[in-house]
This record gives structure tokens, sequence and C-alpha cells, in this order.
């Protein structure tokens, strides 16, 4: 019993002991099923129809655009590339923080991961989706897009970009889907005879049987693990080839080496803001602050402002590089200084001082402050995309003046339209999926789901069910039981 | 100062001497010819890529011809009457300036002036960029966009140090009735949504004619040129054999760092520096 | 230089009526008499492809206006169908070969054609040093060539491709790798989803 007595040690930690485990999975459930059960009031309607109101716009300035050319959108030959293929990268890259919240961190054995990963990874899903829609509006002939399958070419980088967000939008789904399987199963158990017969064909279908026996179990985690594994790996290759259309170009500014380690950091920087921002969003509107709490938060900030300083350590190498040796210069001066350079020190201030200092000072260490923080950082990598694109591309090659590049009607409402339908999109999806994984929540345990509980606590809890025969609903009752059991002998 | 007179060859070794620092965007074309072992000293090159570049080119006894181009700036007064020639006949707009001239200023600070038409390079980024081979090269080593085919993804327009492509952004030019379709040779009407540019007119070149830029030059700076003829002639008549006057002249490519090979040479005059990456 | 195989050789004709071979070509208004010039034109040799180009000039015509040989210089011209120009391109120059004095001066170039056909030759005879513009004499003569179309230049691709030496094998790794992904994804899917339903289906038939 020593070695219990040890792991009981090394895991030591507050534990609410009123609780019983049972009664906290009954909240669970109800709490990640209320987006579900609950018929949507007044202010979810208010906003869904809000943000449609955004996406109808954005989708006439897209038919708009269509008609009258790219021009429209403020596009000219001196700056050939600007908002969309910026948008394209933002919301891609957003979409990798789900895979780091969800895989990273489910590798890793995180189990404080529990009542994130659903939000995680409908967040990738829905972002990855309207990413790669923003290649529709960026294309002059988006009619003609499966050219690009009819006759590829294989040395061009956008082919390259079009398999990689391909796979990686299959792998996304399969790994928002794979968690959803006991939830599906257990929807389908809880509407019991009433379904209708889209219910019956959707959660009973797509629940293939689940019970939740040992085998089952150990089929999905196999699963899981191997998709994690996969995914990681994919997020990396698709923002590698992102940067590549820019870095296999001759222009400078983009042909740059370290373009695509400074393109992965980006998406995951912004990734794990939009994860906090989803988090809080739906936090607050169906009120789960007893299961996603500021140590969440606080844990999403400092990953959040680790990836933060890589990012601004890429950005410097980035201009060092090339500025010190004063060859191509005129791009740094117009980031730096010239007329990117608002933009460029907005992201520097909101973007890179801002979190460090929220997540630095303990005061506003807490949910709002690192949820306002995300919210500047997300803006402001957004517009560190545009500052990535537009000097580069406007830059006179040959002689004269600097193009420019100047947003019309066009494309902001289509840049919003792609904004408003992330919590759109979620906020549907979530009318018919719950909130949380039920699976990963179960396993974490109530304990388990706030802070990081070793698997040694883990793997104690199983010993004991098996050779002490004390059932524990959750890892985190295991430390009590086993304190009451050598107290008892 | 008589002994720092700058004429054109003592300035290009001195340029040649920053070679080393590797800003000077200069290959002569000596250095070019040596490197060549066909008849003429040019790498007849008629690399086709793109798989259905064979059947778009002009088929017309294809390896019969080379073009090629040489803008002697020694000539060139900025009169832009190149650009003016090869909008009116492709139907551009105003901002499309398949030939442009850009007012340039050289190493002593006066100005010159310097057409740009597409470089039709051996080595072309666009074409490799190009995701759909919208972009392909003909047997003849002329650069052509099968404007039936681009998704406008502008990749092109990244890849291209020439700043050479230019993009149909707006609906609503008034395009004239053609009797037959646009080709890869002879883009017009334009179509929008797809990028367009300098097709070396090479329609014209096969009759027998002088591009649209070359014809309207009342200076005689552009020649057409046939590298495997080895024939150049300009708007004045002037013919030139053409490798013997690259050479005499120490024509000189643009970027060749680029590794782009262009089929346009250029014959300085004003002792210019022909690097201009960093042009701010 | 086996590009060019001349396999017909039907020279040539010649300026003054000095004599007249049999032209495939007939070459008839091509051939202009100025003065006192002849050009030849042959092969150099029977198996080469280059020309060797000789003109003869009078040098009782010449006498009056220089010294010596060396003040003059023959230009040797083609004329070009290209471009709709009917130019002449210059194709050597060459002094002449005798002093003053000399009943014919002579000068040789050689060229080698680079196109096809009918190809008109023209030397000129200038005063190099003083009037260098000033053509003295001239002479054409037209001289059909023909070609093995196999001849010209190949078309071997000899520019850089990006990574022109791993690229082939590199699109089939990069392309059997998204192969083995998908497989991977659709696996693990398949796999998941048989596992989960039959140990479902068996738990419920116990």
């Amino acid at each position: 019993m020593t070695v219990i007595e040890k792991t009981y040690e090394a895991d030591a930690v507050e534990v609410n002991h009123s609780q019983s485990g049972n009664h906290w999975m009954d909240d669970v459930t109800d709490s990640a099923m209320s987006s579900m059960k609950n018929k949507p009031g007044k202010i979810w309607w208010l906003i869904v129809l809000l943000l449609g109101a955004v996406i109808v716009a954005g989708v006439v300035a897209w038919i708009y655009q269509l008609k009258h050319g790219m021009g429209s959108a403020g596009y000219n030959d001196r700056s050939f590339w600007a908002v969309y293929i910026a948008d394209v990268i933002t919301f891609i890259g957003v979409s990798y923080g789900g895979a780091v919240i969800s895989a990273i961190l489910r590798l890793t054995g995180q189990s404080w991961r529990a009542p994130l990963t659903r939000l995680a990874e409908a967040m990738a899903l829905v972002t990855v989706a309207i990413g790669g829609a923003f290649i529709f509006p960026h294309l002059g002939r988006p009619d003609r897009f499966l050219n690009i399958v009819v006759y590829p070419n294989f040395s061009s980088p956008l082919f390259w970009d079009f398999m990689a967000i391909l796979t990686y939008t299959v792998a996304t789904t399969i790994f928002f889907y794979l968690p959803l399987i006991p939830d599906m199963a257990f929807i389908s158990k809880m509407l019991g005879e009433k379904k209708k017969l889209w219910q019956r064909m959707f959660y009973s279908s797509l629940s293939f049987n689940w019970l939740g026996n040992e085998k089952q179990k150990k089929a999905l985690h196999r699963g899981l693990t191997i998709i994690s594994l996969l995914i990681i790996p994919l997020a990396v290759s698709v923002h590698s080839v992102l940067s590549w259309a820019f870095a296999l170009t001759s222009r400078p500014g983009w042909m740059e080496t370290v373009f695509p380690p400074y393109f992965v950091i980006a998406a995951l920087y912004s990734g794990t803001a939009m994860v906090v921002l989803v988090v809080a969003g739906f936090r607050k509107g169906y009120k789960l602050q007893r299961f996603i709490t500021d140590r969440h938060f606080t844990r999403l900030g400092y990953l959040m402002v680790a990836l933060g300083l890589v990012y601004i350590y890429l950005t410097l190498a980035d201009l060092i590089t090339e500025g010190y040796t004063g060859i191509t210069t005129g791009w740094i001066q117009q980031t730096v200084t010239g007329s990117y350079a608002p933009a460029f020190w907005f992201y520097v201030f909101a973007g890179e001082l801002l979190p460090i200092l929220v997540v630095a000072i303990k005061k506003t260490r807490n949910a709002t402050g690192i949820t306002i923080a995300s919210f500047f950082v997300v803006i402001s990598l957004w517009v560190k995309r545009l500052v990535i694109v537009l000097p580069p591309a406007t830059q006179p090659l040959i002689a004269g003046p600097w193009g420019s590049y100047h947003f019309t009607w066009v494309s902001i409402t289509i840049t919003l339209a792609g904004v408003a339908a992330i919590p759109f999109l979620l906020m549907i999806m979530f009318r018919f999926i719950p909130l949380f994984s039920l699976e990963d929540m179960e396993e974490a345990g109530e304990l388990g789901s706030i802070e990081q509980v070793s698997t040694h606590t883990q793997i104690l809890a199983r010993i004991l069910k098996k050779y002490v025969g004390v059932e524990v609903a959750a890892p985190a009752k295991a430390e009590m039981t086993v304190q009451a059991t050598v107290e008892g002998e | 100062m008589a002994e720092n007179k700058i004429n054109r060859r003592n300035f290009l070794k001195i340029v040649g001497a920053t070679t080393a620092a590797g800003t000077v965007e200069l290959i002569t074309y000596r250095a070019y010819a040596a490197s060549g072992s066909s008849p003429n000293g040019w790498n007849g090159t008629s690399g086709v890529s793109g798989s259905s570049a064979a059947s778009m080119a002009n088929t017309e006894s294809p390896t019969d011809h080379q073009w090629a181009m040489v803008i002697d700036l020694r000539n060139c007064n900025g009169c832009k009457a190149c650009t003016a020639a090869c909008q009116k006949a492709h139907y551009l707009t105003e901002d499309q300036t398949w030939i442009d001239v850009f007012s340039m200023t050289d190493s002593i600070g006066r100005s010159y002036f310097m057409p740009r038409p597409c470089m039709q390079c051996e080595n072309p980024p666009c074409l490799h960029v190009c995701p759909v081979h919208a972009t392909f090269r003909t047997d003849q080593g002329v650069v052509l966009v099968n404007q039936g085919r681009c998704i406008g993804c502008r990749m092109c327009m990244a890849a291209c140090p020439y700043q050479a492509r230019y993009f149909n952004w707006n609906a609503g030019v008034n395009y004239p009735s053609m009797p037959i379709k646009p080709t890869p040779e002879m883009p017009v009407p334009q179509r929008l949504g797809t990028v367009g540019k300098c097709t070396f007119c090479v329609g014209n070149l096969n009759d027998g004619l002088l591009s649209e830029c070359a014809a309207g030059c009342p200076m005689g700076t552009i020649y057409n040129g046939d590298m495997i003829t080895d024939v150049g002639v300009n708007s004045m008549g002037n013919t030139i054999k053409l490798s013997e006057f690259l050479y005499e002249n120490d024509a000189v490519s643009f970027k060749p760092s680029q590794n782009t090979h262009p089929r346009v040479w250029y014959i300085l005059g004003h002792g210019q520096n022909l690097d201009t990456d960093d042009a701010s | 230089m086996k590009n060019f195989l001349i396999k017909s050789v039907l020279t040539v004709f010649i300026i003054s009526g000095l004599f007249s071979l049999m032209s495939y070509t007939s070459a008839k208004a091509a051939s202009v008499t100025s003065g006192d010039s002849t050009l030849n034109v042959a092969l150099k040799s029977p198996k080469s492809s280059t020309l060797l180009l000789t003109s003869t000039f009078s040098s009782t015509q010449l006498a009056s206006t220089a010294k010596s040989s060396s003040d003059y210089v023959a230009l040797y011209f083609v004329q070009t169908t290209e471009f709709s120009s009917r130019g002449w391109m210059q194709i050597g120059s060459a002094s002449l070969s005798a002093s003053t004095g000399e009943e014919n001066m002579t000068s040789t170039v050689s060229y080698d054609p680079t196109w096809t056909g009918r190809e008109t030759f023209k030397v000129e005879l200038l005063q190099n040093q003083n009037d260098a513009g000033v053509v003295l004499n001239s002479a054409t003569t037209v001289f059909n060539v023909l070609k093995d179309p196999s001849g010209f230049p190949s078309s071997e691709i000899n520019y850089q491709r990006p990574m022109n030496q791993v690229g082939k094998w590199l699109v089939r790794g990069l392309l059997t790798l998204v192969a083995l992904v998908w497989i991977l994804m659709f696996g693990v899917l398949g796999f998941v989803v048989n596992r989960v339903s039959k140990n479902g289906k068996v738990a419920l038939n116990d």
C-alpha cells in the first residue's frame, strides 16, 4: 500500500468531498445537452439571425464580385494578392487551434482538456471549411476550380496546397466525428422511441451500436490516438505548403526560409487564441463556468503566450536577415516605418505585448482578461497576415512607385461574412451535438477535467476497482478512496 | 575628370566587379553564348511544358523558329508607342501594359527608358507555379497563357520577377466582337478573371511580320529575332545577325540571378545598372 | 556542325555572266550585275554545311581610288525573308587578299546557313578607311539550301526545372505519401466503426 500512498501524495489536490461522481456526470450531461434540449432563446435567435444576415450580405457581395470582376474587391495588378489570401491563411490557421488543444493535449495525456475538446474540434472543422471556402472569392475563375484536379501541375505549390488542405479537412472531420460516436449513442438512447425520422437516421446510424463496452472504448481510443498523431504533421504540412505559395516565388519578403515554421507557429498562436474565444463564448452562452474554469483559461493563456513569443522571435528573425544586408529593404521599410507600419505595430502591441502583459499580471490572468487578449491576438494575426502579404506583393520589382490595396465594401463584406460564419455554424452545429465529449469528461473525472491528473492516478483507480473492489466513478475520487482504505486498515 | 570618364565598356567592368556582391543583375550575352553548343551559339531550347502544350502550340514547323527579342536601349526615347501599339492590337485596358516602358535611373543619376515585354523565359517561373498548366511554353520558345483554362489564382503574377503579367480585373471593358475565338497566341478578347501577358505576337512572327511593339516603335529600338535563322529585324528595316549583334554590343539579359534565362536581350548604352530588386 | 546537310548544291550563278551553272531554283531575277565583280558560293567541303563565299573584284576598277587592297573591305550579306523585311543581314566581312596591281582582288568568308531555301547573297566593296559608307561595287548570287529537317536543334529541355534531378521521384513520393495518409485516415475510421458496431452487436445479442 506504500505505492498507493506515494501516488496519492504526488497528486495531492483539493477535492470537493461533498460531490458524488455520478451526480457530477449527470450535471455534465445536462450542461452538455443544454444546447440541444432547451429551446433556443431570444438571444440565440437574435444572434443567429444577425450573423446569418452578415453571411447573406457576404454571399451577395461575392455574387457582385463574380459579375463585376475582382477589381470590385480592390485588387489590381500591383496588389494581386491581398485580403482573401490573408483570410484563407487566417481561417485555416485558427483551425489548427482545434488540433493543438485536442490532439497534442490528448497525446500528452492532459486530462483538463476534456471540457474543451469538443468545442475545439468543432471550431477546427468549421474554420477549415470557411478557410477553404475563401479560396473561391480569391480565385478569378472559381467555376474552373476543378481544373486543379483535371490538369494538375505537380510542380506548383498551389496543387500541394489543395492536396494538403483537402487531406487536413478530411482528417479534421474524422477527428471531430470519432469522439462523437459515444455521444450519438447517448443521445439516441436518451431520445428513446420519441425519435423523429431524421433523428433516428442521424443519431442511431452514426453511433454504430455504441454501448460503451471495453472493446469499443479500446477501438475508439486506438483510432483517436492514430488520428491525433496524424493530424499534427498534417496541420504542419498545410501551413508549410501555404507558406510555400509565397516562399517559392522570387519576391523579396516572400522568398524566406523561415516561412514554413513562421506560418505554422502563427497558425498555432492564432488557433489557441481562437479556441479561447470559442470556449469563452459558449461558456458564457450556456453557463459552463462550473466545468470550464479560470484554470482552463490561464493554461490556454500560457500556451498562447509561449507560442506568441516564438512567433515574434520568428518575425524579428525574418526582418533582420533581410534588413541587415540591405539587399532588399523596400518591403521592410514599408512594414516597419512605411504605409504598413500602423498595421505592423498594431500586431506588435495588441498581438504580442498585450497578451504577454495580461498573462503576466496576476489581476488580469483570468477568463475575462485572457479572452480579451485572445480577441486581439486573432485580430492582429489577421492584420499580420495582411502585412506579410501586401508589402512584397505591392513592391515595384523594376521601377516606379509602390502599388497599393484599398479595401472595398465587397472585400470587407465577404471577410466579415467569413468571421460571422464561425459562430453561426458553431451555434447551429451545437443544436445537434453536445457541448462536451461525454466520454472524455467521464474519463477525466471531475477533478481531472479541471486539474491535471496523472495517469498514475488513473491506473490506481483501475487497480482499486480490480483488486480492492472499490468502484470509483472517476479518478478524482481515487485519492479519497485510497485514503479511506489506508486509514481503514 | 577626364580619366574618370565613364564609357559603357569600362562601366560594365565596374558593374562586373560588384557582381561578386551579388547585387548586379547582368549577364552578358557572351557568357551566355559561351555555355551553348548549338549552331549559332544558342541554346536551342524547345521545351514544351504542360500536358497539352503541344496541341496548343503553333505547330507550323515549330522548330524552324526560336523567337527572341533585342531591345536596344540606346535608341529608346520613352515615347511608349510600343505600349500603345500593343494595347491597340490586343484591345487591352490602359493598365494592361503587356509591354511597359519604365523610367529608370542609371548609376550616375540620369534617367533612361526601358521597355519591358514578357521575357519569354526559357526557365519560366510562372509556368512552374501554375497549378493547372494554363501557362505553357511552345516549341518556338514562347510562353503563352491559355485563358480558357486559367483559374485566376495569380500565382504566376507572384512568381514573375519581371512584373510582366496582368490580370483581367474588371468586367465591362468594351471588347470588339472577334471573328475567331480567342487563342493563347491571340487572346482577344481577354477573359474576365484570367491572367494575360505579352504573347510575343507569335502569330505575327509566324506570318513573317514584326510584333506590334517592334513595328510600332518609331526609333527602331525593338528587334524581333529568330535564334534559329539568327536574324533580327526592327521597324527601321535594319537587319542584324542576331548572335553577332548581341556579342558585339555586349547584350545583357535582365535579372539573370533569377535563373529564368530570358529570350529578351538588352543592349545597354547609358551606363545602366539593371539591378532593380531594390526599387525603393 | 552536322546539323545541316546540304543535299543539293546547285550553284550558283554569277554576275557578269561569266559562267552560269544550272541552278536548282533557276535564280532568275535574284542575280544582279553590278560592275566588274563576281560572287561565288560553294560548300567548304563536300561533307560540311559551311559555305564558302568568295568574291572577286577587278583591280583595274579599284586602282584609281586607292593605293592598296588593305584600304578595301568586302562586306557579305544574305537577304532575309523573315519579318517581311527583305533586309540584308551582314554575315561577314573580309579585307581583300591581293595588293594593288594584281588583276583581281579576292576575299573569302565562310558562313553556316541558318535557313533553307533560296538564299540570296550579296557582297559589297567598300573603301574602309575613308569613305566607309560608299559602296564601290557589289554583286549578288543565289544559293539553294536544302536541309535535313531532323538536323535542327533537338527539343531537349536544357533549362533547370525546379528540383530537376529529384523532381520526378519527389512527386511520386509525395503522391504516395498523400495516398498513404488517406488510406490511414479512412482505415482508422473504418476500423473504429467496424469494431464499435461489431462489438455493439455481439453485446446486444448476448
